[in-house]
């Protein structure tokens, strides 16, 4: 197949630097909270090989400093989730609908560290004017202050734990000293001091609890010091292992493996060991490791012993790195996806508008370039993939929108013949006005705002409800809106008069009885089916758009276990894609109610090459000019699959070796034939016969922004 | 040439002597023996000769006090001796291992009598002594090279020795590799030996009486060195990138993962690595030339640097007050653990460390003050070395650049003192040092150097930087013996001769006067090119050879006053020399003809075909010696001729193994009585003045960086040999 393809490489998207992780375990899913300094909270799963589940959105003003899970009932699917911030506010969040549930102002300033107890039912936070305070959170509407643990001398405390029995809390604070407190009568019990270097306090960064009430503290000295947590003596320092200042550090369940991190961006192992000549333990450090290319502020370890414990950590560089442990520091780090799963850019094929929303409201437009067609003797024959062809009209960005809104935007859409945007934040939904220019041929008029879609969006008279979703149809007469409590409006956009949009009809099948988040909805091209999938893939449905109904529920595809990650209509027939997190598809057929034959025959087949890709498939673009090719699609790949061709079991897998040969020479007749060319692709999509757009947000652009990191300069370079 | 005598060539001794580590002495009664009433240590070490021998030198003089395993025809060893260590069982025991397959135990006290031989019938590479073996005999390890054509698939093998009683003695054969031997250790309790090869380890574990059980290892870079914690079961393994891994429970079977530290501060490979007496302390050493002394519970290090060359191989102390550190430049450290303090350095030629011919690029040179050798020493510097008594006398720098070592797998260009001359008054000596790393343009500087009688040193006096295509290619003093203005001339490469003379500045104020050397003649001979030059002994000549003729310049006049043709050749001439004592000739040679001049008749007095790669005139006698290299089917050899001027016939032939490098005339001893008193209170009285007295010597260098001396010919009647004796 050829086609040609606009590498974009101008969407400057810009993850922000990650603050604080945390992780629990449920009887379902293995779930790690990632906080960022925007405000946004990802929730990730260790399930199906890191899927990342759902982004509570930030805003501005909103950075989030400690987030932590409370799981009070292991047998929910999602325990509770707090996030505390310079903001000053310790805030529970609703993991469907993404909003606050309860926010509770803390007074003291900015909250710099959190940490919950080993029993979940107190929360200790610490604040910049150097109290330490607990709250009651068994009380599940709201936190009360249980106490305040204030020293004598003000100073910020930097670094927050509990001990293994609950009773103490050890604290770290910017004037070097490490102090423990007896929780209930809130009194210091004793306090620890790290050197100073030049009569300057060292901030004690961080600081945890090992089980056998060893205290391990990192300061901005870089030195790592094991204290006795009974006499509050200092047993082991570490003042060679980091360079500059630890940030943090982490330990494994049994407390027998102490790893530490932070500016320096090594991450050092402690091993307790037997101590060779007296005995006791000891602690030496086993191995150094450098992955990260910033700041490494956070890390835990993961892993309960049944599964392969795995190191998680996440700093200026935005990117989560999950790094097994076993045999380390001779092991091979693997880094996360550094943008949302789900694709936010939209796309009017037509006029050739590309939209992409960013932080604190603003949304993007870019019109896409034009490519000259190339002459004969361009195209050179040995190589025919790596044309790169030249420019008649070059991209530009037609249209910069700043919504009043400070909140980060969840999704945005626009209509294919430009007419319409539509905006979502958690708390509000847009809707724009555009359409072209009559004065300037081939310029957008300004949009202007429905002010009263906004009315038309509150529901129930409850406050202000704002959206997850928001998709136009294709033939753009409606506009479909997943509101924020799961349920699916349908509003007309052909008849409205003084701005009053008419709902056509509304769906509840997610809201109640439980409520399920939805993380996909697709129309089919003919405008007349609506599929929707919630991410656990528990219920995926089928409206019909004419009439307004229910059409269908799709069967079970897949075991439980497995998350659901896109699903896209093809916008020339009835068929329907939907994608799994173990890079299993299935091709149904809205019209028969069933799958296709092809899809039927050969659904649990994959060539084992494909199967192993760790990157999530995000979506599908389907050819238009041969219905049954597609192209799936993952931050890291293309896969092209002819539905038409049979798959060879025989020859599924192939060797390593054999792999790299293939990957420059591709037979032309092979299916699945997978293209690692493009990195970091946050959109693919066909605009024409053999004209496709890929998106890429490379890593190294990404870093290329962050400005500089620690250096030093060594022997030899 | 049936009656031409032969004559004897004798070695000079002061060969490598830091390749291996040393050994130090425990206290012992030796100590009180001593007169001195400070506390002296011995220590016990060897050098690599064909006949190697293990030499005791006193750690407070750095005199050599004893020789052991002397002559390979007696008790001593017959191959090289690669390892030494104290019998832990008797600490007055030395044990020694050599490539002749052979462990010797020796008696260091009653004049190193030997106990005890074992054959082992390998190369011993390595060795490792416990104390701790069954019914209290005593192991020793030992990595040998395999020669069995049995396992000619494996390089190397380590073998156990049981020892019970001298004559009661076990072999076994307990692992084999396919890479040599890089490092092995044996626990403090014995339960446990490590051997390392190149990329993994074999860990050799005793778990009772008999059984032995092999686990091999892998190991991420090459190991290059390895050492055992004297107490616990830790062992550090250095590798090819520089960095120590220290593993902890090795051979501990309780343990799945033996946890390891890795520590790095070597840009290049650990050469060696030593604990100290107690474990508290790992010592490393490398190419940087740097010892580091690790704290391993802090991670603080101790840096002794500039040690002057790389490292070899470091030992401790019995007592744990000296680190003593071999360096590849030929020369052993003794470093106090205290301060870090140099305490005392035993050296020998530096050249010989690394044994290249390349490094000697001023070849042989005697200083007139004192008669020492002059001779490359390390990069950029010379040595002056004492042949007679066979110490090291003096460095002295003569690029004055730092030693900084490589930082990439590139070897640094350095400077090279390519010549280098002393005037005949003994206060000046004049340098020419290079650097030339074919990228760059060479750099080079001819540098004057006036003696200094209070630092007993030769101190910077002028430098000059020559340019490229001025470069000299000849450097001579005249032979004025008064004090005053001394000459030099220096050919160039742009045709041209420059003399220099040694001049009052004029318009000093000072009524000493500051010297300055002043270019004060420049000569040329139609368009031929200039080679070497030679006053005559009354400074009233001089002689530069143009090609293949001589021209001969009038000094004072500098007026070119005679030319001689050499014919029949056409051959550039690469030597010219006047004789002195007997009369005026010139002798000129060309690379295969010598012609002899008489300057009085002004005629060519002789003139033979011969093959001519080294020309020296003796200084005060009649003589000269040519040295003309042979390589017949690959064996080396060269032919040392005497001449008299007055006769073709040589005066005596030498035919000496290898190819001669360099070559300079020894003369004889000034005050022959200061030996006599020396040698009685040595024990070795014979071989403390290996030169014939009376008579001037001939020292040469041979290919294989050997130093050698040959008595002239003279009334020392077994020196001379007439080739019909044999």
């Amino acid at each position: 197949m050829e086609v040609n393809v606009h590498r974009c490489r101008f969407i400057e998207y810009q993850p922000a630097q990650i603050n604080s992780l945390s992780h629990t375990e449920t009887p379902t899913l293995g779930l790690v909270a990632c906080g960022r300094s925007n405000g946004n909270i990802e929730i990730w799963t260790t399930r199906n090989n890191w899927n990342l589940l759902r982004i509570i959105p930030g805003g501005e003003g909103r950075d989030v400093n400690a987030v932590v899970w409370v799981n009070q009932h292991s047998d929910k699917m999602f325990p509770r989730l707090f996030s505390a911030g310079s903001n000053g506010l310790l805030v529970e969040w609703d993991t469907i609908s993404l909003k606050p549930k309860v926010l509770t102002r803390v007074s003291g300033g900015s909250i710099t560290c959190m940490s919950v107890n080993h029993a979940n039912t107190f929360i200790a936070l610490g604040s910049t004017d150097g109290a330490a305070r607990i709250f009651n959170i068994t009380n599940p509407k709201l936190p009360d202050l249980y106490k305040t643990l204030k020293p004598g001398k003000p100073s910020q405390v930097l670094s927050i734990a509990w001990t293994h029995d609950d009773k103490y809390i050890i604290t770290g604070s910017s004037d070097g000293a490490i102090k423990k407190w007896d929780s209930i009568s809130g009194r210091t019990i004793s306090t620890m001091t790290v050197e100073t270097r030049r009569k300057s306090s060292t901030p004690v960064t961080s600081v945890i609890t090992l089980p056998d009430n060893t205290i391990v503290s990192g300061d901005a000295l870089g030195h790592v010091k094991f204290w006795d947590g009974e006499q509050c003596n200092m047993l082991q320092t570490f003042n060679k292992s980091h360079l500059a200042s630890v940030l943090c550090i982490a330990s494994n369940r049994d407390g027998t493996e102490v790893y530490t991190s932070g500016v320096d961006r090594k991450t050092v192992k402690f091993c307790k060991v037997d101590d060779l000549e007296n005995a006791g333990n000891i602690w030496i450090e086993t191995g150094k490791k450098g992955y990260h290319s910033h700041d490494v502020r956070n890390m835990i370890l993961i892993g309960d012993g049944k599964e392969q414990e795995v190191l998680v950590s996440g700093g200026t560089d935005p990117a989560i790195v999950v790094c097994p442990i076993v045999n380390y520091p001779n092991v091979t780090h693997r880094r996360l996806q550094h943008f949302p799963q789900k694709p936010m850019i939209s796309i009017s094929k037509s006029k050739r508008l590309l939209v992409c929303p960013f932080d604190n409201g603003e949304v993007l437009i870019w019109k896409l370039g034009k490519y000259a067609y190339p002459k004969e003797y361009d195209v050179s024959p040995q190589n025919p993939s790596s044309v790169r062809l030249s420019l008649a009209e070059n991209k530009s960005l037609t249209m910069k929108l700043v919504t009043k809104s400070k909140q980060n935007v969840v999704s945005c859409a626009i209509s294919e013949d430009a007419n319409w945007i539509a905006v979502a934040s958690i708390d509000s939904v847009g809707l724009y006005r555009m359409g072209e220019d009559m004065q300037r041929p081939g310029h957008l008029k300004r949009p202007k705002k429905m002010k009263s879609f906004l009315q038309e969006m509150i529901l129930d008279g409850k406050s202000s409800t704002g959206a997850h979703r928001v998709l136009f149809t294709p033939d753009n007469g409606r506009l479909i809106t997943v509101a924020s409590n799961s349920v699916i409006i349908i509003s007309d956009l052909t008849m409205w008069v003084d701005d009053v949009f008419p709902e056509l009809a509304r769906f509840t099948e997610y809201a109640s009885p439980s409520q399920l988040s939805i993380s996909s909805i697709s129309t089919s091209g003919d405008s007349k089916w609506l599929a929707v999938a919630d991410d656990m893939a528990k219920q995926i449905n089928i409206y019909s758009l004419d009439p307004f109904q229910r059409h269908m529920t799709l069967p079970q595809l897949t075991p439980v276990s497995c998350l659901h990650t896109s699903l896209t209509f093809n916008p020339y027939s009835s068929t329907l894609v939907i994608t799994f997190a173990n890079n299993q598809f299935y091709v149904y057929d809205v019209s028969t109610n069933a799958l296709t034959r092809w899809s039927e025959k050969y659904a649990n087949v994959m060539p084992a090459r494909f199967a192993r890709i760790q990157d999530k498939i995000m979506g599908c673009a389907f050819n238009p000019e041969n219905s049954n090719h597609i192209v799936l699609w993952g931050s890291g790949y293309l896969c092209s699959i002819d539905m038409q061709l049979e798959i060879d079991e025989s020859n599924l897998d192939i060797t390593v070796k054999k792999r790299k040969r293939e990957a420059n020479a591709v037979s032309a007749n092979e299916n699945y034939r997978l293209s690692h060319h493009y990195q970091g692709i946050m959109f693919v999509e066909f605009i024409g016969e053999k004209e496709m757009v890929v998106v890429e947000r490379p890593y190294t652009g990404i870093l290329e922004n962050l400005g500089p990191s620690f250096y030093r300069p060594q022997y030899g370079t | 040439m049936a009656d031409i005598p032969y004559f004897g060539a004798k070695e000079v001794d002061g060969h490598h002597l830091s390749e291996f580590p040393i050994v130090f002495s425990a206290n012992s009664k030796y100590i009180f023996l001593c007169s001195s009433a400070n506390l002296v240590e011995w220590i016990i070490y060897f050098y690599n000769s064909a006949r190697s021998s293990i030499k005791i030198y006193s750690v407070e003089t750095g005199d050599v006090v004893r020789h052991l395993s002397v002559s390979s025809s007696e008790d001593g060893h017959t191959g090289k001796i690669t390892c030494l260590g104290r019998n832990p069982k008797n600490q007055e025991e030395l044990v020694s291992g050599s490539l002749d397959g052979k462990i010797k135990i020796w008696n260091t006290r009653k004049s190193g009598t030997l106990i005890a031989t074992y054959d082992v019938g390998q190369p011993i590479i390595r060795m490792a002594i416990s104390d701790s073996g069954p019914n209290s005999s005593t192991r020793i390890f030992l990595a040998t090279e395999v020669t069995n054509t049995v396992h000619s698939a494996y390089l190397s093998e380590i073998i156990l020795l049981t020892v019970w009683r001298p004559n009661k003695s076990q072999m076994v054969t307990l692992t084999r590799s396919k890479y040599p031997c890089s490092g092995l250790g044996v626990y403090a309790d014995g339960s446990c030996a490590v051997a390392s090869y190149k990329m993994n380890y074999d860990v050799i574990v005793f778990s009772n009486e008999s059984d032995v059980i092999v686990d091999r290892r892998k190991h991420p870079k090459a190991i290059t060195a390895l050492a055992v914690h004297p107490k616990l079961p830790i062992v550090a393994l250095g590798d090819a990138t520089g960095a120590i891994t220290i593993i902890r429970q090795l051979g501990d079977r309780s343990v799945v993962k033996p946890p390891s530290t890795k520590y790095h501060w070597h840009a290049h490979q650990v050469m060696y690595l030593a604990y100290s007496l107690k474990g508290t302390y790992l010592l490393s050493g490398g190419e940087e030339g740097v010892l580091v002394e690790w704290h391993i519970e802090s991670g603080q290090r101790r840096f002794v640097p500039r040690l002057g060359g790389e490292i070899n191989a470091i030992s401790v102390s019995p007592d744990d007050t000296i680190y003593a550190v071999s360096l590849a430049n030929n020369t052993v450290k003794l470093v106090a653990s205290m301060n870090l303090d140099l305490k005392q350095a035993i050296q020998g030629l530096h050249v010989q460390g690394k044994r290249r011919l390349e490094d000697i690029t001023a070849g042989l040179t005697i200083e007139p003050r004192t008669s020492n050798l002059v001779i490359n020493g390390q990069p950029g510097s010379l040595q002056f070395y004492d042949v007679r008594s066979e110490k090291h006398v003096l460095d002295l720098d003569v690029s004055q650049q730092s030693l900084v070592s490589r930082t990439d797998y590139e070897e640094i260009t350095r400077f090279q003192v390519v010549y280098v001359a002393f005037s005949a008054d003994e206060r000046w000596m004049a340098t020419v040092d290079t650097r030339d790393d074919k990228e760059h343009e060479m750099e080079s500087f001819l540098k004057f150097w006036r003696y200094d009688d209070n630092e007993l040193t030769y101190m910077l006096h002028s430098r000059l930087s020559i340019r490229h295509k001025e470069t000299i290619i000849s450097l001579v003093f005249d032979n004025e013996k008064n004090e005053g203005s001394p000459k030099i001339v220096t050919t160039n490469i742009d045709k041209r001769f420059t003399i220099w003379q040694l001049k009052e500045q004029s318009n000093s104020k000072d009524a000493d006067g500051e010297v300055v050397w002043v270019e004060v003649f420049n000569g040329l001979y139609k368009d031929y090119n200039p080679h070497v030059a030679a006053f005559s002994e009354d400074n009233s000549i001089l002689a530069v050879t143009f090609d293949s003729k001589v021209t001969l310049w009038n000094t004072s006049t500098y007026q070119l006053f005679d030319v001689l043709d050499c014919l029949p050749t056409s051959d550039k001439l690469t030597h010219v020399t006047f004789i002195n004592g007997s009369g005026a000739y010139l002798v000129a040679a060309s690379p295969d003809r010598i012609s002899v001049w008489n300057l009085i008749t002004n005629s060519v007095w002789w003139s033979v075909s011969f093959p001519v790669h080294h020309l020296a005139a003796d200084a005060d006698g009649s003589t000269f010696t040519v040295a003309s290299n042979v390589e017949r089917r690959g064996i080396k050899k060269c032919y040392v001729c005497i001449f008299n001027p007055r006769s073709a016939v040589p005066v005596a032939l030498r035919e000496v193994d290898g190819n001669i490098h360099a070559m300079v005339y020894l003369p004889p001893r000034a005050t022959k009585n200061m030996s006599k008193i020396i040698s009685t209170n040595s024990p070795k009285d014979e071989a403390t003045d290996i030169t014939s007295n009376g008579s001037p010597n001939i020292i040469y260098f041979n290919n294989y960086c050997d130093l050698h001396i040959l008595p002239t010919i003279d009334d020392d009647s077994d020196a001379i040999r007439s080739k019909d004796d044999k």
